[in-house]
């Protein structure tokens, strides 16, 4: 088996989490593809391949084989890990501020609204809407600009059929906005009675093979809330977006990364999927 | 000398002639004079029969500050919110037919009330009887009915706190109650899901004293939710006629003395209360001079134009727009699947009923 794992920054958590596991255990042989999400809609699939642009070619990380017309194959791989884009728990695809209260407050949500919410990835429904122009997004200054890419990152969703761990971007710190999304005791089992059903229809992905399968991070790693990653999972002195100064310790703390402790942890559940 | 009467000093708008015969339909002069000032910034709560939908999309269009209780999550297909009865009104109740549904839901949020035989079933999924078209596909267990129920309660409850005006059209005199405990569904058990057992379930048909009766008592009991604090009432009469009658009557019949008595409620309660105002939206789209042109191909659905025009009648009255701006083009589509989405469980009587044609 020849896995592909693909996305933007955030593949640098995965990259570091396979290789602390390499050290422990036999791995599939895995190849590690990144590229800067300013670059993203620089990038087509053509003829099965990626297609790199020259602004592409000169800010992506791969650590397999290209050639010199920056084309990489996809067909020398059989599964594709997709580390890339919102995670199926983020709150933001779920729950909205309504003009009654100050921050935002659950709502209940049944399995078959979330399993329409979760659908959004399906080839067929991918649009610009499933990757950006949420203005709650914008508002938590998380997500990218409005991009371009799903077209050709749907191209890739149509050509791995069934061959897709969809694992998006760890949520965020659970220092990231903490005021946001109320934390009331009726709003926490609210939140965790939606996550609940969350993780029954990505468990139901994969048991029943469907075009993408998702997997999500184990609820050990996150908050009470299951929707912010504990901090000490997250990296904390790369500057990036979603930063912030920490004044205790006088440095800019990451607060949307992953860190190897993270990369270990999802990476030996991505394993988990693959070998079931 | 010439005789004095009455009639002399009259505006145009009290003669047939002058003020309907010889009037446009599309900009009614002085139809509606509004008895309380409706503002942007006053919160507004929508509910009623499918009618009540419109009301609510042409406020938020018109950036009315009206609640929503139970928003859709973003993530959520603009086109499957109805689907899920979210966006159709103020909170996920959906359709809201007649006076005694609307009492029986605010006896809820109060906790005077308890509804029974609620829990549906179709195939292996549950459904709320009280709003059974909210989850097209059903919930996985009847703890799940009762655990969302609960939540949508509790967000009415807020939703009746804090609105400052409340607008409600009264759709339907009948319905089917729960023997036992007389909790009335918006749709008959066995329709949509659930059985329909005549042992357990009856039909029920409000009179006048009835709707009248549950139209007080929902102000009397909306009151102790608040507190005390004042709220206004705004009423109108759904102009959709009834997709089917259980009345043993002919549905023509059933559907003018539901209308009747519904607008007769209104009247009453209008003139009994300062605090509740009625809008003709079911004269407006009934207008004779109109010759039937509101109604789509099965003389049921009401036409968007026509809907835009009661809404361009309620704006300008209210301030917010001049209604001679806004009229509908001369010769409206009457494609009826050019019409707004909105969701009527009611429609279901047509889709499934034995003596379809």
């Amino acid at each position: 088996m020849k896995i592909l794992c693909f996305g933007a920054s955030h593949v640098a958590a995965i990259k570091a989490g396979f290789e602390i596991i390499s050290s422990q255990e036999k791995l599939p042989i895995i190849d590690f593809f990144g590229i800067s999400s300013r670059f993203l809609n620089e990038v087509q699939i053509v003829d099965d391949c990626l297609k790199l642009s020259k602004y592409a070619a000169e800010n992506y990380r791969f650590t397999g084989n290209t050639n010199s017309d920056n084309f990489i194959s996809l067909t020398t791989y059989d599964t594709i890990i997709f580390a890339h884009e919102s995670n199926l728990l983020c709150p933001q695809y779920l729950y909205k501020k309504n003009n009654l209260y100050e921050n935002i407050k659950p709502q209940l949500i049944s399995k078959g609204c979330l399993q329409q919410v979760l659908d959004r990835y399906s080839p067929a429904k991918l649009t610009s809407q499933t990757f950006s122009h949420f203005n709650d997004l914008r508002e938590g200054k998380i997500d990218l600009a409005p991009l371009s890419h799903y077209q050709w990152i749907n191209q890739l969703f149509k050509l791995f059929q069934k061959k897709i761990y969809f694992i998006g971007r760890p949520l965020p710190s659970e220092k990231f906005y903490p005021k946001i999304y109320c934390s009331s005791p009726n709003s926490i089992k609210i939140y965790k009675s939606n996550n609940q059903r969350i993780r029954e229809i990505a468990k139901e992905t994969v048991a029943k093979n469907s075009i993408i399968k998702f997997i999500l991070p184990p609820e050990y790693l996150l908050t009470e809330c299951g929707f912010r990653t504990q901090h000490k999972y997250m990296r904390n002195s790369l500057s990036s977006r979603g930063q912030l100064h920490d004044a205790n310790n006088a440095q800019i703390m990451d607060l949307t990364h992953g860190n190897d402790l993270y990369g270990s942890v999802m990476a030996k559940e991505i394993l988990d999927q693959l070998i079931d | 000398m010439t005789s004095q009467h009455p009639y002399q000093s009259l505006p145009s708008e009290a003669f047939w002639r002058s003020g309907v015969a010889q009037e446009t339909p599309f900009a009614i002069n002085q139809i509606w004079k509004p008895k309380f000032e409706i503002n942007r910034l006053q919160k507004i709560a929508t509910a009623g029969s499918c009618f009540a939908q419109h009301i609510m999309n042409k406020l938020k269009k018109n950036h009315y500050t009206v609640l929503d209780v139970e928003p859709a999550p973003p993530g959520l297909p603009d086109e499957l919110h109805i689907k899920y009865g979210y966006s159709m009104y103020s909170a996920r109740y959906g359709n809201i037919y007649s006076a005694r549904q609307l009492n029986q839901l605010a006896k809820e949020c109060l906790g005077s009330h308890q509804p029974k035989g609620y829990i549906w079933r179709k195939n292996s999924k549950f459904y709320d009887g009280l709003r059974p078209s909210v989850e097209p596909d059903g919930l996985d267990s009847k703890q799940q009915v009762i655990e969302h129920r609960q939540f949508h309660i509790e967000q009415v409850r807020e939703m009746f706190k804090s609105l400052d005006i409340f607008i409600f059209t009264l759709g339907l005199t009948e319905s089917w109650m729960h023997r036992a405990s007389g909790t009335v569904f918006p749709i008959a058990p066995g329709t949509q899901a659930g059985r329909f057992n005549p042992r357990k379930h009856k039909f029920y048909n409000a009179n006048f004293k009835q709707i009248k009766d549950d139209m007080n008592q929902f102000l009397s009991i909306t009151n102790e939710i608040r507190g005390g604090k004042p709220f206004k009432m705004l009423l109108t009469v759904s102009p959709v006629p009834l997709t089917a009658t259980a009345s043993d009557t002919h549905v023509l019949v059933a559907t003018m003395q539901s209308k009747a008595l519904l607008r007769s409620a209104a009247a009453e309660l209008c003139s009994r209360n300062l605090n509740i105002d009625y809008f003709p939206s079911y004269e407006i789209v009934n207008n004779p001079r109109l010759n039937s042109l509101s109604f789509a191909d099965n003389l049921r659905t009401i036409r968007p134009e026509i809907v835009a025009t009661v809404m361009s009648h309620f704006f300008e009255a209210t301030g917010a727009e001049n209604k001679k701006q806004s009229l509908p083009i001369a010769t409206p589509s009457l494609d009826s699947n050019k019409i707004e989405d909105v969701q009527c469980e009611e429609a279901l009587l047509d889709a499934f009923g034995s003596n379809r044609r």
